[in-house]
């Protein structure tokens, strides 16, 4: 054989042994076709010489799909793509698929040669991939970083995100755009960690917050494929409701903390007093006068009611924190007509007390009304040293909240103290003075805050206090995020 | 009372405490010069005889102040700091006496440079007891820095 024929019969011959081949001529008829393309598509060669090559069609790729393959090799040019094929059996296969075009001497096509390799398994491998990918709760995405000449991280750009995605990250569309488009603020943080990753093939975990996005994120981020294309896989999740659920119990905890320390200390003095008048009386019971005795066993009697006061306060004060809050429509009117009569009844004082009308809002009752008590009920004792107490209850709407406010002419308080009025027992008079725990406004500020409201108030000495609270308004948009 | 010489200053809000600490002090002879405030802002004012003390003479100063920590209004460790940053003031042994026993108080006390922290006890006779040793040990055995004559 001559030298040239004798290369051309190898590179067949080698061709033949590595891959699935057939030759068509140019209406689709199928003229050669080798032992591989027998063994996968279970046809014997008698079975497919002289066939249409639509015998292998399985009918998965539309037809845009098909008709663009013929337009292509119709045309001269070599088509590469993957097919799936559907053997005699039923049975399908994948095949990574190479069309060729023989020109003749007017340029036009009169046979094609179609060299193709078996990609099944990897097909199957990349499905159960997917399925996985599109099954799972997390996010999973696959980014291309973005940098500037210096290898500092500008941007990234979605290649691959899975189903569950958009759920996550509330980013909807996100395949192919750019982060920076999608979420104009985005915190550089984020970029400069994925680069560093890019960079430097590091896995890192991490949790941060999203503030545009307006969520946390659990993050777990590694480099993907080749080093030089700069990816980035993410698997991560929107944490937002562990980490609030977490800061609230801080906070929780820090607040029980702070109670337990004012519960020890202002249960242990009226304990000290009570034992050390007790031992007065002992030690200097024979040289005492009955005046004297008497007001140092009503001293005793004093601190032993103190602490009993103190008790049923804290145990209210904390029943609050454990309480459900049930919200409901309040008729704050009701309330109020409600409470000033058992006001009156409890503690028959002579203030004169004005109120207006009220609107209803959105709250717990017995929260509301206990709130409201000792709001009163202070207004009613810090001004009962007056010759005429007046005490004023109104409220007004300001945009999406009501204001109501509770105003007194008694005592009054020293703003310079104002942040201490709400503290678990701080008081800002003498126990001679006024009676009290320092617990009732601690307690209206739980009731408050509980609600999603603001409490502030003005005092000046001498001259009078004002009580302010303001709650959602009824139809205000704050009650849709409850 | 404003220009009488004061030995012991006790700046105490609780009436049962502040009673029976002068008590103890009394009994050991040593409550005789002894004027007792009941919240830190007073106080202050004593001391630096400002506010209603303005005509007080501020050369005047307690051999020793028995401090409470937690007043209302200006709580005890704002005294105890103004004390110990003042010039005037800052030689002056200061005795917290309180019901606190929390870590984060004695150890911000003794960084303001507290003499001494004590924790009141609950039963009264091993207070009045702290109280007479506190007295006993300040006014009689402790040595005060060499006063200026006026």
């Amino acid at each position: 054989m001559k030298k040239p024929e004798k290369e051309i019969a190898d590179y067949k011959y080698a061709l033949d042994q590595s891959s699935i081949v057939a030759i068509t001529d140019q209406k689709g008829i199928i003229r050669y076709v080798n032992d591989h393309f027998c063994n996968i598509s279970k046809y014997s060669r008698e079975e497919l010489i002289g066939q249409d090559h639509r015998i292998v069609n399985s009918g998965y790729h539309s037809k845009e799909f098909i008709r663009n393959i013929w337009t292509t090799i119709a045309n001269g040019k070599i088509w590469k793509g993957e097919i799936r094929n559907k053997a005699k059996d039923g049975t399908y296969y994948w095949v990574d698929t190479t069309i060729v075009p023989f020109l003749n001497e007017e340029g036009k096509p009169f046979q094609y040669l179609a060299i193709r390799s078996h990609i099944t398994d990897r097909k199957m491998a990349e499905e159960k991939y997917r399925l996985i990918f599109d099954s799972i709760d997390e996010g999973f995405c696959i980014i291309e970083m973005i940098f500037d000449e210096n290898k500092k991280p500008l941007d990234y750009r979605f290649i691959e995100i899975n189903a569950a995605f958009e759920q996550q990250t509330g980013l909807v569309d996100a395949i192919g755009k750019r982060m920076r488009v999608l979420v104009p603020n985005h915190e550089q943080h984020w970029f400069d960690t994925y680069g560093k990753i890019a960079l430097t093939g590091e896995i890192i975990r991490f949790e941060n917050r999203a503030d545009q996005l307006k969520r946390w994120f659990d993050v777990c981020a590694f480099r993907f494929g080749d080093p030089k294309n700069y990816q980035v896989a993410i698997l991560f999740n929107d944490c937002t409701a562990r980490k609030e659920a977490e800061d609230q119990l801080k906070s929780v905890n820090k607040e029980l903390e702070a109670f337990s320390y004012s519960v020890a200390h202002d249960l242990r003095a009226p304990l000290r007093s009570i034992s050390g008048y007790a031992d007065m009386l002992k030690e200097d019971n024979e040289i005492m006068v009955t005046s004297e005795r008497n007001r140092v066993i009503d001293n005793i009697q004093r601190n032993a009611k103190k602490m009993g006061m103190l008790i049923d306060d804290l145990l209210a004060f904390s029943r609050l924190g454990r309480k459900e809050m049930v919200l409901n429509k309040v008729d704050m009117d009701k309330l109020m007509k409600d409470l000033l009569e058992d006001l009156k009844k409890s503690l028959d004082h002579k203030a004169n007390i004005s109120i207006s009308r009220f609107p209803e809002i959105m709250g717990d009752y017995g929260l509301l009304y206990q709130a409201m008590h000792n709001l009163v009920a202070n207004a009613i004792k810090y001004s009962s040293k007056k010759e005429m107490p007046e005490i004023k209850i109104d409220s007004e709407t300001r945009g999406d909240d009501i204001i109501f406010s509770i105003s007194d002419n008694g005592a009054g308080f020293d703003m310079k103290y104002a942040d201490k009025l709400f503290g678990v027992f701080q008081r800002l008079h003498k126990e001679r003075e006024f009676e009290g725990t320092g617990i009732g406004l601690a307690i209206v500020y739980r009731v408050i805050d509980k609600h999603k409201g603001r409490i502030w108030a003005y005092g000046k000495i001498g001259e009078g206090a004002t009580f302010f609270f303001a709650l959602p308004r009824i139809n205000s948009t704050n009650h849709k995020t409850e | 009372m404003k220009n009488h010489e004061v030995e012991i200053l006790l700046v105490e809000d609780n009436e049962g405490d502040a009673e029976l600490t002068i008590r103890a002090l009394r009994k050991n002879h040593l409550a005789n010069k002894l004027v007792h405030l009941e919240n830190g802002a007073e106080a202050l004012d004593y001391i630096f005889a400002e506010g209603e003390y303005a005509n007080r003479d501020v050369s005047n100063l307690p051999k020793m102040i028995l401090l409470d920590l937690n007043m209302p209004k200006v709580n005890g460790i704002e005294v105890l700091q103004k004390l110990k940053s003042d010039e005037r003031t800052k030689m002056i042994p200061v005795v917290v006496l309180t019901s606190s026993k929390e870590d984060p108080d004695i150890i911000k006390c003794y960084n303001l440079g507290v003499n001494s922290y004590v924790v009141k006890p609950v039963e009264f006779d091993s207070f009045a007891n702290a109280v007479t040793k506190l007295g006993l040990y300040w006014m009689l055995l402790n040595q005060p820095p060499v006063r200026q004559t006026k």
